[in-house]
């Protein structure tokens, strides 16, 4: 690993949910922006949760970073986001959204909600 | 200078910190690496303690960066800034660093930067001065940052190899901004002369007299006694002829009313902050 006196990380993954169908590169996405812009900018890193959980038909897909939180970065999401929110909507319409919130006490939160298909 | 040398590794990603370390075990295997530090922030540390006579410096880093690391440091150590990208390049070199290497580092080039750096250790370039230097920079940086007026700088300290030169301040004809330099062009006993400082042409501006010296450009302060004429474009811009000399200062269109001065006597008009409005030149 790049940074391992940095990044701790940690997956919750609902093991009932790994039939549902996922756009390719949905969570390298979310993973890759987490360490780029959250843990790799801090001096001291953090960690990432990943968490996947059904919530009845639908899909929640959630990284969560302690890193260095939504103020150090541009306001508006970047083009990785960008273009994930785009190719969601392609694909789900209005049934699929992507939400972005600072974490508590720091770090961003990013969660894709889907329709569990399968 | 029979000791071992010393050297400071700096970089944020521990593989890369020992690839480093084994490769200089290999091509340099008196040096002595004396400090490791993981961002920007510990490499001023571990520097101000251990004083290392080479730094190796990543130039992205968490927080501090390379080259902030490398504006502390300045010449109080050798510089090389190591790094995944090239466009570091130039910015590397303005910082004063003697090489720049590009991850991953390979072996060959390792050994041309060592040779370069015993070569540049042997030279031993006296430390004592640029840390004189250095003490005047910062002490003229705190004495502007208690804030509140200060005297008006009458100096100016300027290194040209091993020598520091004292410029008086009334024999500059301007200053430009070069990167992180100022080219301070002066009258070495009438004659045109140039010198480099390290001080940014804002910090300097902050200390000239306002009476003498004129913002012409983001880039160019001119004493305004040197001038010997105004050219004027088209598009609200103009340039300034400095006497004796062959250089031509641009003015931009923003500073375009400084060159009031052209139809008014020098002492009169306040430069300091030249209005927004564009100012019509006039023949008269």
């Amino acid at each position: 690993m790049r940074m391992p006196d940095r990044l701790q990380y940690a997956l919750n993954v609902d093991s009932s949910i790994l039939q549902v169908r996922c756009p390719p590169t949905t969570l390298l996405t979310l993973v890759e922006n987490a360490v780029r812009h959250g843990i790799d900018p801090s001096e001291e890193g953090g960690r990432i949760d990943v968490e996947i959980a059904r919530n009845g038909e639908r899909c929640v897909v959630r990284v969560t970073d302690t890193g260095v939180g939504l103020h150090h970065a541009a306001n508006s999401p970047g083009t990785g986001l960008t273009a994930l929110g785009e190719r969601l909507q392609l694909i789900f319409g209005d049934a699929a959204q992507l939400r972005m919130t600072a974490a508590t006490p720091r770090g961003t939160a990013v969660e894709v909600d889907m329709p569990a298909h399968t | 200078m029979n000791a071992r040398a010393t050297a400071l590794i700096a970089d944020d990603e521990p593989l890369l910190r020992d690839a480093l370390r084994r490769q200089l075990a290999i091509v340099w295997p008196e040096l002595e690496i004396v400090a490791e530090a993981r961002n920007g922030r510990e490499a001023v540390r571990l520097f101000d303690e251990r004083h290392p006579d080479i730094c190796f410096l990543d130039v992205h880093m968490p927080g501090l960066s390379g080259v902030d690391a490398a504006n502390h440091i300045g010449r109080r150590a050798h510089l090389v800034f190591v790094t995944a990208y090239d466009h570091y390049a130039v910015q590397a070199f303005a910082q004063g660093a003697l090489d720049y290497l590009l991850k991953p580092v390979e072996q060959a080039r390792l050994a041309d930067t060592v040779s370069r750096l015993n070569e540049r250790l042997q030279s031993a370039r006296p430390a004592i001065n640029t840390e004189q230097l250095l003490q005047q920079l910062s002490e003229q940086l705190a004495t502007l940052h208690r804030g509140g007026k200060t005297q008006a700088l009458r100096w100016i300290r300027a290194q040209a190899g091993k020598i520091v030169r004292l410029i008086p301040i009334d024999e500059v004809d301007y200053l430009r901004s070069d990167a992180k330099y100022t080219i301070v062009a002066w009258r070495d006993g009438g004659k045109p002369a140039e010198a480099v400082v390290r001080t940014p042409l804002k910090e300097l501006l902050e200390q000239l007299d306002a009476e003498q010296f004129a913002q012409v450009h983001r880039s160019a302060v001119v004493n305004l006694r040197a001038i010997s004429h105004v050219k004027r474009h088209d598009n609200e811009t103009a340039e300034i002829h400095i006497k004796g000399r062959d250089d031509v200062l641009p003015v931009s269109r923003t500073r375009s009313s400084c060159s009031r001065f052209t139809s008014r006597t020098i002492s009169s008009v306040e430069y300091r902050r030249p209005s927004r409005r564009t100012l019509r030149w006039s023949s008269s």
